[in-house]
């Protein structure tokens, strides 16, 4: 009893423990900006200005370091920078010693900030938090260069749906005509609709937007757009698979609203698949503190099925209940709640005295006739032999 | 050469012609006119302001005047507007009152801002825009069509006067349909060229424009751009707001320069738009461990447990910045026997709050083993919305069945970058 009592006192303290060291363990880091991109500009030094976030308010030291591709061309004005816990923020500067020549395109490093003294010490795992701030530099391509990009804007169902062509110009040159053709199809690969993109012009290291004409009323679903763009009388293809809005099932309808008290009540519900594609749909039911699971059901896209899962009533007293379906679907869980009564099970009919009688009688008139076809049937086979 | 010259002259007379039509046009469609009218009702498309008649009954100069419910005057003065599709109405109360009559009939008239008489009013309103009415001596201003003039008998004409049409007396009522913009609004916030806004959906602040017709702006419109920024950025123009301040439904793009700007109008479509603002939010990059230890305290050899009933508690972390993040994982060796990367040291993604990062592209199903080599994803687009900006960091250990005894400790580095 003593020995019990002293393991219980244990565990209390180890509960305590853990709960003490989960108090007030907060550990923060932030940087702003969360990231630079300047433009290429040889042999030059450039200045990018920082600043650490304490909003924790700790000690703290941190260390400065730069990894990637352009590592060898940063430097730090300081290597460790020291916040206190007067410092909300404290200012630092990054110097990006660019070189005469670096390979077109966008060439990016990352900037690490790491504490010198991270985590809880004591504490069998305790974590620290290292800010990676991505830094990258614009250089141009020698002549007419652009990135190309379809950007689209999440728009309600049923209002037209912005679709842009970006043009990043990462040339030595202005681009006096961009645009292009776009080819709308849905998941099946079946042409939707095409667009136009009408021409602009880009200045040089700048980016330029056409929207494509007319903008197509699309339903929630799965889309691809495949943009055949032009500049300066460069072709360049580009394609995107965007989502509009998320998939949908819509429960339509509780066809069994009076279901028995038995171990095994069928549930039959009628449910709508508001999106493109096949979805498969699984969940659970839920009556008063009884759950089951439902079987995986497939739902062809903008279709309405009807799915039946049994549920376990017994025990339950009659009355009205909430049935609960929760739907799983997608990366999703939708639950609908539906009003349910439940009933006594009722007794099997009782046979009348009446109905056995004129059965019987039914049943005698049907072997009597029976057995006279076949004993005439009989007789007529013997006498043509 | 003269012949060309003739050419181009008459050119340029017909195009001054064409332009003078037009401005007259322009400056006449929407007037209103007034006719003194021999019938005690007025023709079709027009509204009878008042009757009037002289004191032998047969002319409307030094006439009294009559409500226009009352017809027994031979005379009526009868409103429209030369654009048929704006109706004048002459109801009063709820429209500009243009004279005041000492009596429902036989009655003096004096201008609609004195008060000496509360028997009858005569009014006009519009379909279009606000009547305005004037009473100068002399001749109206502009945009301001003359109804009537009226005098006294004892010098002061604007009381206790007769009625008369607009040529006879110098003291003349003139009515028009006039309205003015309401003024530019302010705006407040954010601040011009203020750089280091915070929030992604700021709330924008104006003050509220007066009318000079009275009263304030009915409605404002708010217009937001970023010029050659990327097409995903949010750019709204939102109308309808009877507000003088709005938080925006969807997030501006981070470290972009935005111009921003109100419209303030009245009921009539007449607007003014304010001075354009220029502000920048200053993408942060900012991620709390609100928990940052946990401890299973003493474990058999082969014991295993997580961090996912609470029992010990998992790691919390707290995106407290402006961007979305993406966030990893990776540790110092925890056992003594077991490599890392190994099922005996595991971990995973929880919500701590619904919704708080893309559980397609994060650790969130199942747990991943802990690398000391390799940073792993444990959060993608860990959301910075306070309701939904937080994420569990699942622990699941199992003792190798070697593991000599003694206390082991990890850290664990969380990592993190913008992702958008």
């Amino acid at each position: 009893m003593k020995r019990l009592n002293e393991r219980i006192s244990l565990m209390m303290l180890m509960i305590l423990a853990v709960l003490l060291l989960s108090i007030g363990l907060t550990n923060a880091l932030g940087v702003s900006p969360a990231g630079k991109t300047i433009s290429f500009t040889p042999s030059t030094d450039v200045r990018m200005d920082f600043y650490v976030i304490n909003s924790e308010r700790n000690n703290l030291q941190i260390s400065l370091s730069a990894i990637g591709e352009l590592s060898e061309n940063i430097f730090f004005e300081q290597q460790l920078i020291n916040l206190t816990a007067a410092d909300d923020r404290v200012p630092f500067s990054v110097i990006l010693k660019l070189p005469a020549s670096l390979e077109p395109g966008i060439r990016t490093s990352t900037m690490k900030l790491a504490p010198i003294f991270p985590g809880a010490e004591g504490s069998m795992l305790s974590a620290y938090i290292t800010p990676l701030i991505p830094l990258a530099v614009r250089v141009p391509y020698p002549s007419k260069y652009s990135g190309v990009a379809i950007v689209v804007q999440n728009v309600d169902e049923g209002t037209p749906v912005p679709i842009y062509v970006e043009f990043d110009n990462l040339g030595a040159e202005k681009i006096f005509k961009a645009g292009a053709m776009l080819s709308l199809y849905g998941p099946d690969g079946k042409l939707i609709s095409t667009m136009i993109a009408p021409n602009i012009s880009i200045e040089k290291d700048s980016l330029g937007k056409t929207q494509a004409e007319p903008a197509p009323i699309l339903k929630r679903g799965l889309y691809k757009i495949v943009a055949d763009a032009y500049y300066d009388g460069i072709a360049k293809a580009v394609e995107a698979n965007i989502t509009l809005g998320e998939p949908l099932l819509r429960a339509r309808e509780l066809l069994t609203r009076q279901l028995e008290v038995q171990p095994v009540s069928k549930v039959a519900l009628k449910a709508y698949n508001d999106w493109n594609t096949e979805m498969s749909v699984t969940g659970f039911l839920e009556i008063a503190d009884k759950k089951t699971e439902m079987t995986v059901f497939k739902f062809q896209k903008y279709s309405e099925q009807e799915i039946s899962a049994f549920l376990e009533t017994s025990g339950l007293a009659p009355g009205k209940y909430n049935l609960s379906v929760t739907w799983v679907y997608a990366n999703q869980i939708k639950r609908d709640v539906f009003q349910v009564e439940i009933v006594e099970k009722k007794a099997g009919p009782a046979i009348s005295k009446t109905t056995i009688l004129v059965g019987s009688v039914c049943l005698a008139a049907v072997i009597i006739g029976l057995s006279a076809i076949l004993l005439f049937k009989r007789k007529k086979t013997k006498t043509k032999y | 050469m003269v012949k060309q010259m003739n050419k181009y002259l008459r050119m340029i007379v017909l195009c001054f012609f064409v332009a003078l039509v037009l401005v007259m046009f322009t400056v006449a469609v929407n007037d209103l006119q007034c006719i003194f009218y021999q019938n005690t009702t007025c023709p079709a498309g027009t509204a009878r302001l008042i009757g009037l008649e002289n004191d032998t009954h047969n002319g409307y100069n030094n006439a009294h005047a009559q409500n226009k419910t009352i017809s027994t005057y031979n005379y009526s003065i009868c409103c429209n507007n030369t654009n048929s599709s704006i109706i004048i109405n002459t109801s009063c109360p709820g429209n500009v009152t243009v004279i005041r009559l000492s009596n429902a009939t036989n009655a003096h008239v004096e201008i609609g801002t004195n008060s000496n008489y509360i028997n009858g009013t005569a009014c006009f309103g519009s379909s279009w825009k606000k009547v305005s009415c004037e009473y100068p001596q002399g001749s109206c201003s502009a945009g301001y069509a003359c109804i009537l003039s009226m005098a006294g008998t004892e010098g002061i004409n604007t009381t206790n006067a007769h009625v008369a049409n607009c040529s006879l007396y110098n003291q003349k009522v003139c009515c028009g349909l006039t309205n003015y913009a309401p003024v530019r609004p302010t705006l407040y916030y954010p601040a011009n060229n203020n750089i280091s806004v915070f929030e992604r959906n700021p709330n924008f602040n104006w003050s509220a424009a007066a009318d000079p017709d009275g009263g304030f702006a009915s409605y404002y419109t708010l217009n937001l751009t970023c010029g050659s920024c990327s097409a995903g950025c949010y750019q709204p123009n939102i109308g309808s707001l009877t507000t003088t301040n709005y938080t925006i439904p969807n997030a501006l793009c981070v470290d972009t320069s935005y111009n921003w700007s109100v419209t303030a109008c009245d009921a009539y479509g007449d607007c003014n738009t304010s001075v354009v603002f220029n502000f920048t939010i200053l993408s942060v990059a900012d991620l709390v461990l609100i928990v940052n230890a946990t401890s299973f305290g003493a474990m058999a050899l082969g014991q295993n447990n997580d961090t996912t009933d609470n029992g010990p508690p998992p790691l919390v972390a707290r995106n407290n910045g402006n961007v979305l993040l993406n966030v990893t994982v990776n540790a110092t060796k925890l056992f003594a026997i077991a490599d890392m990367n190994t099922y005996n040291f595991q971990f995973k993604a929880d919500q701590n709050e619904s919704g708080s990062y893309v559980t397609s592209c994060s650790q969130d199903a199942l747990f991943a083993n802990m690398s000391n080599t390799t940073a792993k994803t444990l959060f993608c687009n860990l959301s910075y919305v306070d309701v939904n900006d937080e994420g569990q960091l699942e622990i699941n250990l199992t003792v190798p069945m070697s593991e000599p005894p003694g206390t082991k400790n990890s850290s664990i580095e969380v990592s993190y970058v913008k992702s958008e």
